[in-house]
């Protein structure tokens, strides 16, 4: 691809046919170019006169010296003063000019010292005017201020004093060559010549004494530990003393009230824990209750009445007494020596509920007059009776019968319901009838078996024997209603709903457990449902 | 005097002298004789800025050596 370009001369004829300007040709250019651009310099008379200001200039004072003796002064420093025309001038024209510093300030710059104008409002042309600044000077101040700053920044909150006497402005005006001092407001006038100024520093020893004897000294007050220290105290106080021991009355009388008293408590405990488990009974329920209620009252009668009666006939001796006082025969062998019923409520024994019937029988056998009022008191005595013996510890001198009626009577085994008893009989009865079928069974075959060998006549499998077979399975089957119960057990043997069964199977099946604040709530569960059952097998 | 490059791409390639001055219809004008085209059917553009006729190529800070997209209407 070729580019297509014009020369200049080309371009410029073109330029010219379509009525445009030519492009002026380089050489022509710069040349122009050079001619133009310097203007006329303007000559230092000119430039003089610009910048002079009412008619004064810098150079005007100067004496018209050579080049010579301007090198020759160039290095020696202008120790003689110029010999400036000073005129009069107007108030107005001089600057009023006050240095910002104070006096020891000043003391401190060294000789060369510069001092400029300090920044200010344009617009603010208040009545101090102009100040002169030396930049060291203003650093420092701002350090000093800076740290100060700081200080008070570490000390928060309790600054009471400052050290003001570094703030004084201390202001030096220069005014026409005569210099005026002003501390704290009392203005020392000197001559401009006097390169030592006296201060009056008394007025500033006044201010310094003033300041010492304000001054009160910031106590800090540390934060005593006294709660520590007093309970250190206390604690030594304790070791101290000798520990007093409290002689305990160990008369059973009193104990006994003790355990009276916590006995009604936990009645009471229990007969709320009682009515609020209720449930709120309707008013043919309650009449049911009502009924049964007295229903038993007058069987008791009823029996009381029988027992009068044969009162006068003697003593009835049936098979159940006899068994009943050979039981007691060899459990309380120790109860036949003993006389009188009443007496063993005084002795410690290990007598339980079930007992007590049988040795009122016992003390009918040998004293065949008053059995009913034995009974009788035994009867009232009962309740009370049974309780100081569950609050004894018992000796299991029985073995295992008196272990298991211990065990029930703490509600740790409840006692299985008849209807329980009943079909648990029925499941044993079942089982055994099946084993004995299958062992039936099992004794056929083997004789058919052995007969098939030797006889060829049982080739075919015999469909008479079948059949019989399951008649006979039918037959069994005929009044076979189980009771089929799900249920689901955690480890403890305590029964789960349904929730907690799917929980303890998932665990299981997953290989993980609750965790250990689960845990601790179950076993707390657990430990209050025992105490609860333990409650109500006491009341 | 600046020299300005317009490609059409398709084959056309002009390196025009003009001054910074010029207005782009004059530019147009010129690149027009060079190429033998219309100047009205001219389009130049830069990018995706297309130049106007009445504003110069100062305006447009055409410097020397700039390539200018040359486009057909």
């Amino acid at each position: 691809m070729d580019e297509i370009s014009l020369s200049l001369e080309e371009t410029n004829k073109l330029r010219i046919a379509q009525g445009l300007k030519p492009i002026p040709i380089p050489t022509a250019n710069s040349d122009r170019e050079h001619t133009a651009l310097p203007q006329k310099a303007p000559t230092p008379e000119e430039l003089i006169d610009q910048f002079k200001v009412n008619g004064y200039t810098l150079l005007d004072g100067v004496a018209e010296e050579d080049l010579d003796d301007w090198l020759s002064n160039l290095g020696t420093s202008k120790s003689q003063p110029q010999s400036f025309p000073v005129e009069p001038l107007p108030e107005e024209a001089i600057p009023k000019l006050s240095i910002n510093h104070s006096a020891r300030e000043i003391g401190t710059l060294s000789e060369d010292a510069i001092f400029t104008l300090k920044d200010s409002n344009i617009l603010d042309e208040g009545s101090d005017g102009d100040q002169l600044v030396n930049a060291d000077l203003e650093a420092q101040r701002k350090l000093k201020e800076e740290i100060k700053e700081r200080k008070k920044m570490g000390k928060v909150g309790n600054v009471q004093y400052q050290d003001d006497s570094e703030d004084e402005a201390t202001e030096i005006s220069v005014l026409n060559g005569e210099t005026t001092i002003k501390i704290n407001g009392e203005v020392v006038e000197e001559e401009a010549e006097k390169r030592k100024i006296a201060f009056s520093l008394e007025d500033e020893d006044i201010v310094a004494e003033a300041l010492v004897s304000d001054f009160v000294p910031i106590k800090m007050k540390k934060a005593k530990k006294k709660k520590d220290s007093s309970s250190r105290k206390r604690k030594l106080d304790e070791e101290m003393q000798p520990v007093k021991l409290q002689k305990v009355e160990l008369s059973s009388n009193a104990s006994l009230e003790d355990d009276d008293d916590e006995l009604q408590a936990m009645l009471a405990l229990s007969r709320k824990t009682k009515q609020k488990s209720r449930k709120k009974m309707t008013p043919e329920q309650l009449a049911v209750e009502v009924r049964q209620i007295s229903e038993e009252e007058e069987k008791e009668k009823r029996r009381v009445e029988k027992m009068a009666a044969r009162k006068n006939g003697g003593l009835v001796i049936d098979a159940t007494t006899e068994f009943l006082s050979g039981l007691e025969n060899i459990t309380l062998p120790e109860v036949e020596t003993t006389e009188v019923a009443e007496k063993r409520d005084v002795v410690p024994d290990i007598h339980t509920e079930e007992a007590i019937p049988v040795s009122i029988k016992q003390e009918g056998d040998h004293t065949e007059d008053v059995p009913l009022d034995v009974k009788q008191e035994n009867l009232e005595t009962r309740p009370i009776h049974f309780l100081t013996n569950e609050a004894e510890t018992p000796t299991f001198d029985g073995g295992l019968s008196d272990t298991l009626r211990f065990l029930q009577s703490r509600n740790v085994i409840t006692k299985k319901s008849e209807t329980e008893l009943s079909r648990e009989k029925q499941n044993r009865e079942w089982q055994r009838k099946t084993e004995l079928m299958k062992l039936q069974q099992e004794i056929d075959q083997r004789v058919q078996q052995s007969t098939k060998i030797t006889d060829k006549r049982h080739a075919k499998p015999n469909v008479s024997d079948d059949k019989k077979f399951f008649r006979e399975l039918e037959d069994r089957l005929k009044n076979y209603n189980p009771e089929v119960k799900l249920k689901y057990t955690d480890d403890f043997g305590r029964e789960l709903n349904t929730k907690e069964a799917f929980k303890h199977m998932s665990h299981q099946f997953h290989g993980t457990g609750p965790g250990k604040a689960k845990i601790d709530k179950t076993l707390k569960k657990i430990e209050e449902e025992r105490k609860a059952r333990e409650l109500a097998s006491l009341i | 005097m600046i020299e300005v490059i317009c490609n059409d791409r398709l084959g056309k390639k002009v390196k025009v002298k003009c001054l910074p001055e010029d207005t782009i219809g004059d530019f147009k004008k010129i690149v027009a004789a060079q190429t033998g085209t219309a100047p009205e059917k001219i389009v130049l553009k830069k990018g995706y800025t297309t130049y106007k006729d009445h504003i110069t190529l100062d305006d447009y800070e055409i410097h020397d050596g700039m390539n200018l997209e040359l486009y057909y209407a």
